[in-house]
């Protein structure tokens, strides 16, 4: 009988450690998803619409946080967030309007993307390089595995 | 003239034997344990103090094992006036064959009064370091003398004074030093009725550690999948923030997630199985002292405190974790001593074989009925029958009765050996075939088979000068590796980016690196490895020679045995069998060779001198019946022979001189008489009616094996000479039958002169065995650097010299010293493995090549590969085979 627990504990492990090696080789073999702040869709969530013929200002509204956070205005490169445009500070709970100034010194894309990112670092403090994203505090928020983001024509 | 063959299995010609010499006069010899002692001049100090008082011829003192041996006149000086004369000058000393005694007495200073010793199992110990804190501990407990601990045998030996100290103290003192300590049990051959303490002891202690690995490894896996296995370190964190938003609301960032998730898994390690550095640490701390313990606590608290300001502490968010690393560590170091104390618990095989070998059971006449009882219920004077095919369960005289007795198991010996009333049987030896009774002489610790296991036990525990060497280095260890860890925590926290590119540090920042490498000097530099290489190979080498039935009786003689450049041999009993034999039986004409067999055996058939007892035993073994002759007006003529009437005829028997005082002409024999004699046989002449009838030449025969041994030592490069009392031209004659030079024959040395002999060769600086029986040659066994003595069936032979061989076989001789090299060499090669490890790892560590639980797991697995290298003795097998014995 110890024997043969002996020799099912022995098996268990090989498959184990041979389970968790395949798992870990395949994981490793696909992109690397970087994920920010997990939220429910029930406590973060905004709403943008187009605004063809801004330059200076783009309003987001109305903004559900979780918590302290920050409205973040990206251009859109190829579909993807480009250089940071500009930045607005949401308190937790609902914010009707946030009023987001862009910078002038940039030439705005067709559109942009807003998205919505936690303040968890030093508070007021906007704490995020795209560079250093799992050392970043102040990560996007994600909802069902999505980035809470959104593309706003502005052209 | 008709020669006759003697029948014998026993190579011939040989010489006279040597007369057992009485002692010179009616000394004592007394040993004491000397304390105080610390260098040469200590030593000469106490030999010179003792040497000087009136009665004493002799005081030697050995500051290795701390022991003064003194040889007095009783009717000059006592016990006292020695101990007395060596506390005066500033030592203590105590009489050790009064050890025994209950009555403390006081025979040293304050500190250095004992009179009581005792043997404390020993739990928790890890690596040198704790048997050095557990040493000093008992030391300075008031009342103990001395206190010396094995690693590997996990045990204390205490010389205390139970006027001054308690057991509980003892033991109270080491429980206060951090480890366990419990009363170990005198091993008997009891078996099944024995407890061993400590056994239990151990048993539940292992059992502790087997659990908390197991714990620690259901944790640290799941905390090493999710911190450093990719696919694990981003799914599971995000899918428990995931749930955790979904169901209790609020953000989760899943780095944070996995952070939370390593710390409740690694903390439970930490702290629950990590508990017992902790404790060993702090005990180590109060002591101002260092051991595995202090590293690993230190190592795993680096890792697991960092980890945790990086995920409590807002500012430090960012930074990486290491909680991986601390349970990994804790796991490895408990996995390390797991299989450490299962290659320990091998290292004592040889002793668990010894003491299986008892019997259980005794079948006693009581009443005048065969009662079966247990072994430990049997009593000296009990008459204990035994069946073929049983155990003899204890030690005895054959009363009634004949078998056969094989006796291989304690001797080696695989001829059984034949048994008839007034034979010895030895316990725990197979019966085979016949039946008979025996009375019980030794029963209990006094049986041979206990003797034999304890005197294994306390080689198995005694301290080789080799160990010296590792106890020096471990003393500075800790400390100077924790200082080296924090000099590389320094250099790679401020040196090193000063040298390095920024991208040098893209994923860790220069804390980090320096925090991970100073962890990693301070783990993978433990001493454990060190603190075993020695006592676990001196384990497996003594029980190893007990195998081949050589009782090695303390690491000293072990580590000296391979030192050996010359043995000197004793001549009878030794290198002979002792006792003489008939060799020729030769008529001169007139009677046949029976015939002169047979009135010489007749006349000599009541004497009790060594030669008439051979020659009647001889003249048996050849088919003659001497009672059948009748013999009248027997006369012994001292220093010439014996004379009387032999069925008629008037016989003479004796030397030379006989012959002249009779008048009878032996000029036409005489060079045959002196051809015999020149090779070193004695030669008895026999008359008949006042003619020469023939001659009888007996000799002391050489053993078998003895040749082939002296042979296999002069290949090796030993010296070997022989050493007797016999007058030269005799021993050179036998010692040129064993293959000894002529110049290495120590002739007409009496007894008392021997030691000055061995003295001698040790004067040319020769490291010098005397191999000997222990009855006459006891001051010559001492004097020598190993005595080795022949036969473990005397107690003289079991108290005589550092190595006690049970067969009385000269290979073992070779196969003793073959073993001592084996195992010096061992030591040597875990020597340099366990420092080969360290000096190879704290570089590689300090560099930052290493992550801190892989430095751990290399520190287990280097203390598991030093026992298993001493573990590789067990394969040892003598160069001379027994097969032909």
């Amino acid at each position: 009988m110890n024997r043969l627990l002996k020799i099912a504990g022995i098996v268990l492990a090989v498959v184990t450690i041979a389970g968790a090696a395949t798992y870990a080789y395949a994981a490793s073999r696909s992109e690397t998803k970087m994920l920010g702040v997990v939220v429910a869709a029930k406590n973060a969530a905004f709403d943008v619409q187009d605004q063809p013929g801004v330059f200076t200002t783009i309003a987001v509204g109305p903004v559900l946080a979780p918590g302290p956070s920050w409205v973040v205005v990206h251009l859109d490169v190829d579909g993807k967030p480009g250089p940071r445009v500009g930045l607005a500070h949401v308190g937790a709970g609902e914010t009707r309007t946030v009023t987001v100034v862009l910078d002038p010194t940039i030439e705005l894309t067709e559109k942009l993307l807003v998205a919505l990112h936690a303040d968890r670092g030093v508070t007021g403090a906007f704490e995020f390089d795209m560079d250093k994203f799992e050392a970043s505090p102040d990560k996007p928020y994600f909802v069902d595995g999505m980035e809470l983001a959104k593309a706003v024509r502005v052209k | 003239m008709t020669t006759m063959t003697v029948p014998s299995d026993i190579e011939l010609d040989s010489v006279s034997v040597e007369e057992p010499q009485p002692s010179a006069h009616a000394s004592e010899d007394a040993s004491f344990a000397v304390t105080g002692m610390t260098c040469a001049s200590c030593v000469a100090v106490v030999e010179k103090v003792v040497g000087r008082l009136p009665g004493v011829e002799r005081a030697t003192v050995n500051l290795a094992t701390e022991r003064l041996t003194a040889r007095f006149d009783p009717a000059a000086t006592d016990r006292e006036a020695i101990a007395e004369a060596v506390k005066k000058a500033g030592y203590g000393a105590i009489p050790l064959d009064a050890a025994a005694s209950a009555a403390p007495t006081d025979t040293g200073g304050p500190t250095a009064v004992a009179s009581s010793s005792v043997t404390l199992g020993l739990i928790g110990m890890t690596c040198s370091s704790c048997s050095a804190v557990i040493e000093k501990t008992l030391n300075r407990v008031p009342g103990v003398t001395s206190a010396t601990v094995n690693l590997a045998a996990e045990t204390a030996s205490v010389l205390f004074d139970p006027a001054v100290v308690g057991l509980d103290a003892l033991i109270g003192s080491v429980k206060g030093a951090g480890y366990d300590a419990v009363l170990r049990v005198e091993t008997t051959a009891a078996g099944d009725g024995a407890v061993d303490a400590q056994r239990d002891a151990q048993l539940k202690h292992q059992k502790r550690e087997q659990f908390l690995f197991v714990f620690s490894l259901a944790f640290a896996i799941p905390a090493l999948l999710i911190s450093m296995v990719p696919g694990f370190m981003t799914e599971v964190p995000a899918a428990v923030a995931t749930w955790l938003a979904n169901t209790f609301g609020g953000a989760w960032d899943p780095m944070m997630v996995g952070k939370y998730l390593a710390f409740a898994l690694v903390t439970p390690v930490q702290f629950v199985a990590g508990a017992q550095f902790y404790r060993g640490f702090w005990h180590a701390l109060k002591r101002r002292t260092g051991n595995m313990d202090t590293l690993i606590a230190i190592g795993t608290s680096a890792a697991y405190f960092y980890s945790v300001a990086a995920t409590f502490v807002p500012a430090l968010e960012g930074e990486p974790v290491f909680y991986e690393t601390a349970a990994l560590l804790i796991t490895f170091v408990i996995l390390g001593k797991l299989l450490e104390a299962r290659a320990k618990g091998k290292t004592s095989d040889a002793i668990k074989k010894l003491m299986g070998l008892a019997a259980k059971t005794a079948r006693v006449v009581r009443g005048g009925e065969e009662i079966d009882v247990p072994i430990e219920q049997v009593v000296a004077g009990d008459v204990v029958v035994v069946r073929p095919g049983e155990k003899v369960p204890v030690d005895g005289l054959v009363v009634d009765g004949r078998s056969s007795v094989d006796e291989s198991m304690l001797t080696g010996e695989s001829i059984p050996v034949e048994k008839n009333v007034g034979d010895t049987v030895i316990g725990a030896t197979m019966n085979t075939l016949g039946s008979f009774s025996f009375r019980a002489t030794k029963v209990g610790k006094d049986t041979a088979l206990a003797q034999i296991v304890k005197l294994v036990e306390d080689a198995q525990g005694s301290k080789a000068p080799v160990q010296r060497f590792a106890d020096r280095i471990s003393a500075v260890f800790v400390p100077a590796v924790v200082a080296i860890a924090v000099a590389t925590f320094f250099v790679w926290l401020f040196a090193v980016p000063n040298f390095v590119d920024a991208s040098f540090y893209a994923y860790a920042t220069p804390f980090v690196k320096a925090l991970l490498a100073g962890t990693a000097v301070i783990v993978i530099a433990c001493p454990c490895a060190l603190g075993l290489a020695t006592p676990t190979a001196i384990m497996v080498g003594t029980g190893k020679g007990a195998e081949n039935g050589i009782l090695i009786k303390s690491g000293d003689a072990l580590e000296t045995a391979y030192k050996i450049r010359a043995i000197v041999f004793d001549k009878t009993g030794t290198l002979t069998h002792g006792k003489p034999v008939v060799t020729e039986v030769e008529a001169f004409g007139g009677l046949s060779g029976d015939g002169v067999y047979a009135v010489a055996a007749a006349l000599e058939r009541g004497s009790e001198h060594p030669l008439a007892e051979a020659i009647v035993a001889g003249a048996k073994g050849a088919g003659i019946a001497p009672e059948r002759l009748t013999v009248t007006g027997f006369a012994a003529i001292p220093g010439h022979g014996v004379e009387g009437d032999v069925d008629g005829l008037r016989v003479s028997l004796g030397n030379r001189r006989l012959m002249e005082r009779d008048g009878i002409d032996i000029s036409a024999h005489a060079s045959r008489v002196e051809g015999l004699e020149a090779d070193g046989k004695t030669v008895m002449l026999v008359a008949v009616d006042g003619r020469a009838a023939g001659l009888i030449a007996v000799a002391d025969t050489l053993k078998d094996n003895s040749k082939e041994a002296v042979a296999r030592l002069t290949e090796m490069g030993v010296a070997v000479y022989m050493i007797t009392g016999d007058n030269r031209r005799t021993a050179e004659a036998i010692a040129a039958q064993a293959g000894i030079l002529p110049d290495h024959v120590l002739a007409e040395v009496l007894p008392e002169h021997k030691a000055e002999e061995v003295g001698k060769l040790q004067a040319q600086g020769l490291i010098v065995a005397m191999v000997g029986d222990g009855i006459n040659d006891t001051p010559a066994l001492a004097k020598a650097d190993v005595g080795i003595a022949m036969g473990a069936g005397t107690d003289v032979a079991m108290e005589t010299g550092g190595i006690v061989l049970i067969k009385n076989d000269l290979r073992d001789v070779v196969t003793a010293i073959e073993l001592s090299k084996r195992t010096m060499r061992k030591i040597h090669q875990n020597f340099f493995w366990a420092l080969g490890y360290n000096a190879l790892g704290i570089p590689v560590a300090a560099l930052g090549l290493l992550r801190p639980e892989l430095a751990g797991a290399a520190m287990a697995l280097s203390s598991v590969s030093v026992v298993t290298s001493s573990l590789l003795l067990r394969r040892f097998k003598p160069s001379l085979s027994k097969a032909v014995a």
